[in-house]
């Protein structure tokens, strides 16, 4: 963590930049996340200026109180084009963010993974049909956008086929990360996916878009990477020192 | 003295060959810059300037996570 932070430090001192997550980020397997219910991994993600996360279906399985809290904790949205809240059929969050980043405007649309979340009285919709919706709205207020997507990668290609004005689908899940750009060759859409949800391993990567638009601010060349967090990557001593506060909280609360 | 004639034929086109470029809009470029400018208009408050030097192109970057389970150490 405290290396991912001294990387961001560093990726905002070259340049603008638009930090994201695409869910399942909040809690997993390990202490402090799951002893505090998600409250460390918020502290870290503010401190490092997060932009918008995806809400994914392990996110809502905290529960609706205490996402909820998490949601207000956090200095920046949580994104989801398709949880709905059982009682009313309203949407829980904002379905999408439009952010300026320098001149551009950057659209970031969220979409849930389906998951039977029916005892937090919300309800997971079809991520398909709550893009396919959402998309020529956003487009229309912004340059570039971008779908942070839970939804697993046979809805990412779907939605990367069929669903023409997204320029990037940031995906997560249990897959194989995609050391490559999926580029659909009728409607343009870039897929990737950085990290991969595994014991021991999640959060260890950042995915990079270095993306080139034109002076009419058209996506005209893009370039990815993984970047891994190495030890080579010096600790963020801001957040090394949050790390060891939160371990306190969870050896406490344990 | 046809030589003289041929000189101030030549120096008559060059003065002719100014005018129209300025009639045109070209301006005459500095050494090092290129000839022609990008122009690009932005909006700052209420009123619209006009940047010479606007960039021809936009860079920014992405940067995302995902499924990072709120781990603080992954894999040490």
């Amino acid at each position: 963590m405290a290396r991912r932070a001294t990387y961001v430090k560093q990726a905002r001192a070259n340049g603008e930049i638009l930090l994201l997550d695409a869910g399942d980020s909040l809690v997993g397997d390990e202490d402090p996340a799951n002893a505090t219910r998600g409250a460390s991994s918020i502290d870290f993600m503010n401190r490092m200026g997060y932009d918008a996360m995806a809400v994914g279906s392990s996110d809502l399985l905290l529960g609706k109180t205490v996402l909820q809290e998490r949601r207000s904790e956090a200095q920046f949205p949580f994104l989801s084009a398709n949880v709905v809240l059982s009682a009313t059929g309203e949407l829980w969050f904002e379905p999408y963010l439009v952010k300026e980043v320098g001149d551009v405007r950057v659209g970031v649309l969220g979409i849930t993974d389906v998951w039977d979340v029916s005892a937090q009285g919300v309800r997971v919709t079809d991520p398909f049909s709550a893009t396919a919706g959402f998309v020529p709205e956003l487009r229309g207020k912004a340059d570039l956008v971008v779908v942070l997507s839970r939804a697993g990668r046979a809805v990412d290609q779907r939605i990367a086929a069929e669903v023409p004005g997204i320029d990037f689908i940031i995906g997560g899940g249990p897959y194989d990360q995609t050391y490559e750009t999926i580029e659909n060759t009728e409607t343009g859409t870039v897929t990737v996916q950085a990290d991969r949800a595994l014991r021991g391993h999640a959060g260890r990567y950042f995915g990079v878009f270095e993306v080139t638009l034109g002076a009419d601010k058209k996506r005209i060349d893009h370039a990815w990477q993984i970047k891994s967090m190495d030890p080579e990557i010096a600790d963020d001593a801001e957040i090394a020192d949050r790390v060891n506060y939160w371990r306190q909280q969870a050896f406490q609360k344990g | 003295m046809i030589y003289l004639r041929r000189s101030w034929i030549v120096i008559l086109m060059l003065v002719v060959a100014g005018v129209f470029l300025v009639l045109m809009g070209c301006e005459p470029s500095a050494a090092g810059e290129p000839v022609s400018k990008a122009t690009q208009t932005s909006r700052d408050g209420e009123s619209a300037v006009v940047a010479s030097s606007a960039p021809m192109t936009y860079t920014l970057n992405l940067l995302h996570t995902n499924d990072t389970w709120g781990y603080v150490d992954p894999c040490g």
